[in-house]
Parts: structure tokens; sequence; C-alpha cells
């Protein structure tokens, strides 16, 4: 009797197969310092998860991407208001200037808003919320394939000049365990 | 609307099983700690909820439930800077199965699995709405003949496509019964 009261738990546990054993785990990568003096002075940052212990170790088995950001500090060194994006390269690319950016790439983030001169400490909460369905998307077939890629950070319009200081990608993976 | 339509199915499915067997209807409320697991994008919060313990047998109870929960806040430290993201906000609703009778005298054992759904949001995330199983081990202790106290501990699990967010949730409650039939 007490053998047959445990059947409905296993059976339950056994349905749920893997959905047991997986987690949100976190991944990041250093972008370090992004210096762009002009819209034809763009530089990517290339992208390779496999360099992170914390990503190979679950590369294996990543079902979804649960939570991503972008993080760091952002200043607009112009006196004009500068509206900053992301945008995204599926592959590893030298891209020199935004229009070229634009033509190739996948537009992943923004636009964060700054004053004249302002720098802005970008937070995981305000990061996640200017991540664009095309960016996650693009950001999600990334962590599942290769994972590398390149990120670029450029103003949305006009001439500007932004510095990006302790930048990190972070991305928390559902994988199993 | 859609929580009380639920609810009223419910006994609706149970009426049958009421009318013949006999048992014991009563209301219940909880709150405790629930911790994330395996999750490093969530802190540890707090759970509360109301359930209405029907014992329909005399070793089955069928447990209506609503639960809610403030998780904290995840954390994460890169090169000494802190980043913190908005913890889930979560209400469940469904039903537990739970061996034994919680508003027996004495001191009681009570396991249960149960299934709900479950509702989380947070701030730039897309909502996630699925379905949750629930596994937990109960001890009550009837300490009026129409009150008891229990202590639970609970793994809620809700599924997220292929993987779920686990929960760890440590309560105490009290229940009252309200009628017998």
């Amino acid at each position: 009797m007490k053998i047959l009261r445990t059947i409905p738990v296993l059976l339950a546990l056994a349905a749920s197969g893997c959905i047991l054993t997986s987690g949100q785990f976190m991944v990041s990568y250093d972008l370090g310092t992004v210096n762009i003096t002009s819209p034809s002075a763009v530089v990517g940052v290339q992208v390779d998860l496999n360099e992170e212990d914390d990503y190979n170790e679950h590369k294996e088995d990543i079902k979804a991407l649960a939570d991503e950001a972008l993080l760091g500090y952002v200043k607009n060194n112009k006196a004009e208001p500068l509206k900053v994006q992301i945008w995204l390269t599926p592959t590893l690319t030298t891209y020199t200037t935004d229009a070229d950016v634009r033509a190739n790439g996948v537009l992943a983030w923004g636009p964060l808003d700054l004053g004249p001169q302002e720098q802005l400490r970008v937070s995981w909460d305000r990061s996640a919320e200017l991540l664009t369905a095309e960016g996650k998307q693009l950001l999600e077939q990334e962590v599942k394939g290769d994972g590398s890629f390149t990120v670029y950070v450029v103003g949305a319009a006009g001439d500007y000049s932004l510095t990006v200081t302790s930048g990190k990608l972070l991305a928390i993976i559902d994988a199993g365990i | 609307m859609r929580r009380a339509l639920w609810l009223a199915a419910i006994l609706v499915a149970l009426a049958p099983t009421l009318a013949t067997a006999g048992g014991r209807i009563g209301v219940g409320v909880f709150g405790g700690a629930s911790f994330p697991i395996v999750q490093d994008d969530v802190g540890t919060g707090s759970t509360y909820g109301a359930r209405v313990p029907l014992e329909v047998l005399p070793l089955i109870t069928i447990e209506p439930y609503f639960a809610g929960s403030a998780m904290g806040e995840g954390e994460a430290t890169l090169d000494g800077e802190t980043y913190t993201r908005d913890g889930f906000d979560m209400t469940a609703f469904g039903g537990n199965v739970m061996l034994g009778s919680p508003s027996s005298p004495g001191f009681q054992l009570l396991p249960y699995v149960g299934i709900g759904y479950n509702h989380l949001t947070r701030a730039g995330s897309a909502d996630i709405d699925e379905v949750g199983f629930n596994f937990g081990l109960g001890v009550g202790f009837a300490v009026l003949k129409k009150l008891s106290l229990q202590a639970r501990g609970e793994l809620n699990m809700v599924v997220t496509g292929d993987t779920s967010r686990k929960f760890g949730n440590l309560t105490v409650g009290v229940n009252y019964n309200l009628l017998k039939f």
C-alpha cells in the first residue's frame, strides 16, 4: 500500500524528464572599452562565447535564452543629444562605418537616450527592456549555435562620438544540468 | 474571472464525489519563504496564499489553492560592478492531491502532488504563463477541534518549454474546518 502511494509521484517525475534536471545559468562576456569617434570610425567587438567556461559547460544542452542584457557605462562625447543603438552581425565582421553595420546587421538593442556629454550606467533591468525581438532571436540563435558574433555600438543618426566602458554581455541560458 | 471559473469547474467536477463519499471542507492560509533552485537570475523571496482542503475520502484530500510569490532580485557581480535584476512576481492557482487528512486529530504526515497555472512577470521580460507541478510534504497538528497548524516543504516546478523554473517553498499555515458533509 505504501508503495502504491508513491506511484503518482514517480510517474510525474518520470514524465517531467529533463524538465526537472535543468536550470538557468549565467554566462558573461567582457566587451571592454569601445570608443567610437564618428559614424565612419565604427569598431565592432567580436564575441566568442566559447572562451567562457560557463558557456562551454552547458553549450551541448542549451534549450533557450531566458534573459539577456548589455551592461556597462555609455558616454555621449558630443554636445548634442544622442540615441545609442547596438547592432549585431551573426558572424565575425569588421565593418568600419555605421552604414555597413545597418546594411548587414540586426538592430538588437536601443535606443538609449543620452543628453549632451552625459554618461549613464546601464542597469540590467533597463538593458533587458531595450533588447529588440530581432536581437533576442539572433542572440538565442548564436548562443545555441557557434557562439560567435559581432557587437557594434552606434548612434541612431547624425554625427556622434561615444564611449562604452566596462561593457559586458550577460546571457541567462536555459540548459540541462 | 478566469480564476473563479476554474475554481467553479473544480468544485462542479468534485460535487458527485462529495455528495456520495462524505467528508470535510476547510479553509487555510499560509505564508513563508520561496527559494529559486538553479536560477542565476532570481533571488530568495516570499510566498503566501490560501487553500481549500476537501477531504473526500478517508485518506484523500483534494486541495484547490491560490498562491502568490514575490521573488528577490537576481544579482551579478562583474569585475567588481554589481548589477541586479528584478525578481519575478508570481501568481498561481490549481489543485493538490494529498495523502492524508489535515484536519484529523494528532500529528499528520501529508505528502502531496499538484498541478496549477502559473503567471510569472518581471520588468523587461515576456510574461511566463505556464503549467506548473508541485511535489511536497507537510506536517500537520490539530491544536483545537477545528483548527490545525501545518508546515510544508514543496518543490514548485514551472515548465518553460524543454526546461523549467524551480522554486523551493517553505511555508507555515493554519487550517480551519468549516463543515462536515
